[in-house]
């Protein structure tokens, strides 16, 4: 008995020593330092900053902070080297971009971040916890037009690159999918964009609206050769009209006004920061765009672009500060609240017209690094151009897209006569020159140059991809 | 309970049986060990005959029906067996000796005990003696040179750890071993008073390492302190002082040399034309930051106990001021350990110690080290100013020509930064034998520390370098950790042949650590020195979870044949969800041919043991949550409502796992003339797979995070250990024995993925060390020099070189140099380590002498960049009045050029030889005669002994730096990925002492 006792005793202490050390939930930990993956998407405060999170990278140095601008201008011919022009961007005015080309891996980066962070809102769907559907499909809207715009950036410049649509990685990397494939992704998040997001006035300022999901879908489609889906696409562009100053699209008192579709934001208060690093992390949300057009006066517009205005359209001394007129009938020398004069020696390197869209200098002496006019990525203008690019390229009718050709030209500030010339290719003439024009410096024609003038040349992907991605 | 009562019957059958054969008595007796304390459990044996006893708890026994012609054998494990002719006898008090012959020494492995007979791996036991003769305040510093195949790097900082390496490096992150004291996993031995140590057992190979699983492959160092006995109790009483000096200065200009080089090269400093009379002052910076500096440990230890109860208390402080000022380590310990019988076969016990300890740290500033900053002060520089915000000097802006040395002295003595820790380690256990043979066991662990540093770094202005307000910085970090472990134990032998040792174990392990950390500067006083205003706070926790099971079996035939296997089984929070348990197994054979027939007779040999093992181990890193991705706050985009971005950085990797070592060893033991001479030889090979590595991630995938921590690189280390040891003891006045231990290890990369290289530890904007496929790790990187251009040379390939500067080798025939020349210039890790020792005793006298050393390591000295360099005006080594000019062409130093620094590039011209050997210790002891003792101490005395230790004494070496032992530093590592990357750089490292001791040892 006494023996059996003992036994009891014994096996009952090994077994509540095993129980103790059985436990399986205590070696699965996560990280109480960061938030957790397992733990977070249980509210829609938290479903929001996950989605304000994937506009962070459309604001960064790769993006409209620097690279985007000096990608576009540079090799589209906008631009020449005025001053001490870093290598990298005279690669691109060369049109010799290589694959270590600092502007050329941050653009791929930083993009491709963009992409990531809206993989991973989508992947996260099926953790979604407490938030109401509505708010569910308005945010995944959203996320889907930041995707698409981002893709829209990529493809543009590259061609076939890897079409990343989750945050799941791949050993080695994903291989390039087709342009095809990359532009069908592009429209389907599009596609959804449009019947989910909110339009204008009832969505909150800065976020994508419906309005700017249809013009993006019509910019990508009048792109990828669709130019009836993007006339479809553009007719539901409605609620917007053109501002009577042409100026006001790019001041800071400007933003978000009636011609704006959609604006990537940069705020001069928040400061540099360490805003030469950003990588869409801290507080550094400001534009180097002042800085290095008019500031160092790295680059000028090169004279063909000047060369492409008409005489006394008001638009050459809205986008440029000159001291003399060049030809065109108007001319702007004076800045810093019309105390300051332009004059020879005081312009840049070299007396030639230098950049006065999206600058400072009207209301200071001096740029900084940090500036904070919001970079508008669609306004209405745009549209309207679009519209009538679409309204030909699709055989509609010749007087409807000279409708929308003219009420730009008709803008207040601007008054430019009227254009009546018949036939598509004349057409499509004026409405490449009205483009050039009219969105001069704003990231479109190197677009142009593709849909109108048989434009092929794309940068090769950069070295940041190649030393780690093994499938290309 | 039927097969006991059968065993009962047969023995008192066997007991019958023979007392009708002989005429028989009863024989009683003491048996006591050499000191008079009576042994219990000593084991009596009739030779031939299964008729035997044991002692009691007062070392009494009693054996009955014994003939005047049987002999008696003597056995206890730790003792000299002995055999006895009874004779006319009746009453046999036997003193056993100590065995002194390893074999039957007790070795401590995992989760239990052994003999050094029955060991089938490789394991390296020293001795609280061993511990003790080199004066440390950590016991790992005394590893060093003591265990072949255990590298140690000390430091000369007091209360630093040394870095210790278990048969090289196989991994290219965390490379510390796995310390486990009392069966507790704890951290490092810092807070550990080595005098309460009974032995350090280094768990090398798999056969041993591996039943401590994923935590295993960098070795397992087990400690055990000192138990009590029961017996008479016992008092002991160590103490020494110690004076300790830095043995060697460098020589760096006086303020005449100085004036000399400074106008011969950047021109002399304005100084000179304002302010003449102030540049003849002669500051020697190193007679102002080494001192002579004083050591004393006091140890009071109580041990004894009875048959119910044994305990051990002790008590210790060490004090021990550093050869660098303002630097110091003090340590008040207190260690309490006992053990309770309650009936036969219940047993509770528990180990405790209580450490506190305060460390004055060695100061750095702008990534140079004190040292660094000591070379490049001026001579002139006064120490003190009275005239500046602070009181001390430094160089001007103006009058100084840029040199902007911080002033050592202030940097290391204003304010203060020190770090105060608080240990309490210990365990409570509970064992109970459930059937003979089958053992119980319950036993919780626990650590709990608190290190808090203070630092208050006050004002000061010294003319260049100021600091406009007071600075202070807490940080307190607190760890935790608890075990809980349940074994079971089955030892048993069968038919006297078959011996059988079995061991199930479960266990849990757990850690929680908080790092807390609060800043703030006070512009208005440099009175207040804690934390106050707007504040910085910042705040981490860290836990750490682990599940273990374990079986092992230990088998030999008839103490020939041996054989054990082991499994563990190891679920750990460290690794990816896809692989969060892994399985360690290990097997391994032993042969004792010297127990066959054919060599049991032989005269020469008494002992010859073969033995092979082979496992795996694992290494999980030293980090918490390697594996996760988290979410970060900061995607921050303005102009939202809602502006705090929020999504995931990285890569989540739940394929992430153990490193894992395939460890292999093959050993021989040979004892020769009755083990007076031993020798052991150990081959081991250790394949280290999935080694973690950081994968660039594919941009294209926009995870945030550059890198992913990956299992994706693979490792070899190879060596071979040998152990000679030489034992002269006739029992005449005279005995001697010396000691030679060796070990060798090379390593290398033998996969790297698709990684080219890895580099790290960065100087002057270079990477130092490099790893890359099939080279050693971390070797050092550069170019190859080939002496200096004279005039007349072609200098093609060097476009700005002229007659003066350094030729580099064209490695790759391009015509110029460029990165592609840069290649292996050294190899930080010795191809040999080596401890020499001897130690004799003469009547009274004793004396030890003890030789550690390296061999076949390289030194990268960043130190003659300072020394040598002249690439702005600092002070210098005196080397450069020997530089290359025109008229003193024969030298090695290149020409002073203000306008360009290719002679400073990375290469072989900073690479030294690391060898060296050191005298560590040299002792001389007289210790009372047990006459003396009995007169003197009134028979209360049991030992007296002084002696007088020199240590350091002399190193030979070539290095010309002030100490060729050169850690992975702790102060100033940019860009270093581990410790072990940055050994053998040598960036001011802090020189060990010349110390001269004094102690006494008594014990009643």
């Amino acid at each position: 008995m006494k023996n059996i006792k003992i036994y009891f005793t014994g096996i009952s202490v090994l077994i509540i020593g095993i129980l103790i050390s059985c436990n399986e939930s205590d070696i699965e930990l996560t990280n109480p330092n960061q938030l957790s993956t397992e733990t977070y998407f249980k509210s829609s405060a938290q479903l929001e900053s996950s989605v304000t999170a994937a506009y962070a990278y459309l604001q960064e140095v790769g993006n409209y902070a620097r690279y985007q601008f000096y990608i576009n201008d540079n090799i589209a011919g906008e631009n020449y080297a005025a001053g001490n022009l870093e290598a990298d961007k005279v690669q691109m005015i060369n049109r010799d971009i290589d694959e270590a080309n600092n502007g050329n891996n941050q653009y791929w980066d930083h993009n491709y971040k963009g992409i990531g962070r809206c993989n991973f809102v989508i992947d996260s769907e099926s953790s979604f916890e407490n938030i109401d559907a509505t708010e569910i499909t308005q945010r995944l809207g959203e996320i889907r037009f930041l995707r698409a715009l981002y893709y829209f950036n990529i493809v543009t410049k590259y061609g076939e690159v890897p079409l990343v649509l989750s945050s799941e990685t791949v050993a080695g990397g994903r291989p390039k999918s087709s342009i095809t494939d990359i532009y069908a992704a592009i429209v389907t998040d599009l596609q959804f964009a449009t019947t989910n997001l909110p339009a204008k006035g009832t969505q909150e300022v800065g976020r994508a609206t419906s309005g700017a999901a249809w013009a993006l879908l019509g910019k990508v489609l009048l792109q990828n050769d669709d130019a009836s889906g993007a006339k479809t696409a553009l007719a539901n562009v409605t609620g917007y009209s053109l501002v009577d100053n042409y100026i006001d699209n790019f001041t800071v008192s400007g933003e978000h006004n009636d011609e704006s579709i959609f604006e990537i934001h940069y705020d001069e208060s928040t400061g540099a920061g360490d805003s030469w690093n950003q990588d869409g992390l801290g507080n550094s949300e400001t534009s180097f765009r002042a800085q290095e057009y008019s500031g160092w006066y790295n680059v000028k517009p090169s004279q063909t672009l000047l060369d492409e205005f008409e005489d006394g359209d008001t638009r050459y001394s809205d986008t440029f500060y000159s001291i003399n007129d060049n030809d065109n009938g108007t001319m702007t020398n004076i800045y810093n609240k019309g105390t300051t004069t332009f004059t020879s020696g005081t312009i840049g390197p070299d007396d030639n017209p230098a950049w006065r869209k999206y600058q400072n200098l009207d209301n200071r002496a001096a740029e900084t690094t940090e500036s904070g006019i919001n970079a508008r990525v669609i306004r209405y203008a745009d549209v309207l151009l679009m519209k009538a690019e679409a309204e030909i390229r699709s055989g509609g009718t010749e007087s409807v897209a000279l409708g929308y050709l003219n009420e730009v030209r008709n803008r207040a500030s601007v008054s430019m006569p009227a254009i009546s010339v018949s036939g598509a290719p004349a057409i499509l003439d004026a409405i490449k020159h009205e483009r050039w024009v009219e969105l001069a410096g704003e990231q479109s024609r190197y677009l142009d140059l593709q849909r109108f003038d048989g434009f092929t040349y794309l940068m090769p992907i950069p070295n940041i991809e190649l030393q780690a991605n093994t499938n290309l | 309970m039927i097969k006991k009562f059968t065993l009962a019957i047969i023995t008192v059958v066997m007991f019958c049986s023979q007392s009708v054969l002989a005429q028989t008595k009863t024989v009683s007796g003491v048996v006591s060990d050499q000191d008079g304390v009576p042994l219990p459990g000593v084991s009596i044996i009739v030779s031939g005959t299964s008729n035997g006893s044991s002692t009691d708890f007062d070392g009494n026994y009693k054996i009955s029906n014994v003939s005047a012609s049987d002999q008696l054998v003597l056995t206890y494990i730790g003792m000299i067996s002995q055999t006895i002719t009874v004779g006319n006898q009746s009453t046999i008090n036997v003193t056993l000796q100590e065995s002194l012959e390893s074999l039957s020494e007790v070795v401590v492995v995992g989760y239990g005990k052994t003999t050094r007979r029955l060991v089938t791996g490789a394991i390296s036991s020293v001795k609280s003696e061993d511990i003790n003769r080199t004066p440390v305040v950590s016991a790992d510093q005394a590893l060093q040179g003591q265990a072949p195949g255990v590298t140690v790097i000390n430091s000369g900082s007091p209360g630093t750890s040394p870095q210790v390496q278990i048969r090289g490096l196989g991994t290219f992150g965390n490379s510390q071993p796995l310390y486990v004291i009392d069966g507790i996993v704890s951290g490092g031995l810092n807070e550990i008073n080595p005098n309460d140590i009974e032995s350090i057992d280094v768990l090398k190979d798999a056969s041993t390492a591996a039943i401590y699983g994923s935590r295993a492959s960098n070795g397992v160092v087990l400690i055990t302190t000192k138990k009590g006995k029961s017996g008479k109790t016992k008092l002991t009483f160590d103490s020494f002082i110690s004076s300790q000096s830095v043995p060697k200065k460098l020589d760096l200009l006086n303020s005449d040399q100085f004036r000399q080089f400074a106008n011969e090269t950047y021109g002399l400093p304005n100084r000179y034309t304002t302010d003449l009379a102030s540049t003849e002052l002669n500051t020697d910076w190193q007679d102002e930051i080494f001192r002579s500096s004083i050591m004393h440990n006091t140890n009071v230890g109580l041990s004894g106990g009875n048959d119910t109860a044994i305990f051990n208390i002790s008590a210790g402080y060490v004090d021990q001021e550093g050869i660098i000022i303002n630097t110091g380590f003090n340590r008040a310990s207190l260690r309490a350990n006992s053990e309770f019988k309650i009936g036969d076969k219940f047993k509770i016990g528990e180990t405790l110690s209580i450490a506190d300890s305060e460390m004055k740290n060695e100061e750095e500033n702008g990534d140079r080290t004190l040292i660094e900053h000591l070379i490049k002060s001026l001579p002139y520089t006064p120490v003190y100013d009275i005239n500046n915000p602070g009181g001390f000097g430094g160089p001007d802006t103006t009058l100084d020509n840029g040199s902007d040395a911080e002033n050592p002295v202030r940097l290391q003595t204003i304010g203060n930064n020190t770090t105060e820790t608080t240990k309490i380690l210990g365990s409570l256990y509970a064992s109970y034998e459930i059937i003979d043979g089958l053992n119980y066991k319950f036993q919780y662990g626990f650590d709990r520390s608190t290190a808090q540093t203070n630092i208050h770094r006050p004002s000061f202005n010294e003319g260049i370098n100021s600091r406009a307000a007071a600075e202070i910085d807490q940080s307190t970090n607190i760890f935790n950790s608890n075990t809980y472990t349940n074994s079971l134990n089955y030892s048993k032998s069968f038919d006297d042949v078959h011996n059988l040792d079995l061991l199930l174990v479960a266990e849990k392990f757990g850690t929680t650590a908080r790092n807390n950390q609060s800043q703030s500067s006070n512009p208005l006083t440099d009175a207040v020195t804690v934390v106050q205003g707007n504040a910085t706070v910042t705040n981490q926790l860290f836990e750490y979870g682990l599940i273990s099971y374990i079986g092992r079996v230990n088998y030999n035939y008839d103490n020939k044949y041996l054989l054990s296997a082991s499994l563990r089984r190891d679920g750990s929070s460290r690794f990816g969800s896809n692989n969060r348990w892994g399985t360690f197994p290990a097997v391994s054979l032993g042969w004792i041919l010297s127990e066959e027939n054919f060599i049991k007779d032989s005269n020469t040999i008494s002992n010859l043991k073969v033995r092979g093992s082979w496992g795996t181990t694992g290494n999980d890193g030293s980090t918490d949550y390697v594996y996760e991705a988290g979410l970060i706050s900061t995607y921050n985009y303005i102009g939202l409502n809602n502006n705090v971005g929020v999504s995931n950085f990285g890569s989540a990797n739940p394929d992430l796992k153990w490193e894992e070592a395939t460890m292999t060893n093959i050993g021989l033991d040979l004892g020769l003339y009755n083990n007076a001479l031993t020798l052991s030889l150990e081959y081991y090979n250790n394949d280290v797979d999935d080694v973690i590595v950081p994968i660039p991630n594919v941009a294209s995938d926009g995870l945030g995070a550059a890198f992913t921590q990956r299992n994706g690189a693979s490792t070899n280390t190879k060596g071979v250990e040998l152990n000679i040891g030489y034992n002269h003891d006739n029992g005449d006045d005279f005995s001697w024995s010396a000691n030679l231990n060796l070990g060798t290890s090379k390593n290398k990369a033998t996969d790297l993925g698709d990684l080219l290289f890895i580099e790290s530890s960065i100087f002057e904007g270079e990477n130092l060390t490099r790893i890359t496929e099939g080279e050693s790790l971390f070797y050092f990187y550069g170019l190859e020099t080939n002496g200096l251009f004279q005039v007349g040379d072609d200098t093609s390939a060097q476009p700005n070189a002229a007659a003066g500067d350094i030729r580099f080798v064209d490695q790759d025939n391009s015509g110029t140099i460029d990165s592609g020349d840069n290649v292996k210039i050294g190899d930080p890790f010795p191809n040999f380590t080596y401890g020499l020792n001897f130690s004799a005793n003469y009547k009274n006298f004793d004396a030890t002498i003890f030789f550690s050393g390296v061999s076949g390591n390289d030194i990268y000295n960043t130190n003659i960049y300072d020394l040598e360099g002249m690439t702005r005006l600092f002070n210098a080594g005196t080397t450069v009045l020997n530089r290359w000019t025109p008229t003193n062409t024969n030298t090695s130093i290149p020409r002073f050029t203000a306008d360009h620094s290719d002679n400073v590039n990375r290469s072989d011209r900073f690479i030294e030889s690391g060898a060296y050997a050191k005298l560590r210790n040299l002792t001389i002891g007289y210790s009372l005669s047990d006459n003396a003792l009995s007169s003197f101490g009134n028979d209360t005395l049991s030992k007296f002994r002084v002696y007088l230790t020199g240590q350091n004494l002399f190193t030979i070496t070539d290095y010309s730096g002030y100490d060729p032992e050169i850690g992975g530093s702790t102060t100033v590592t940019p860009g270093q990925q581990s410790e072990a990357a940055g050994v053998g750089i040598d960036r001011g490292v802090y020189p060990q002492p010349r110390s001269i001791i004094l102690g006494l040892q008594v014990a009643f």
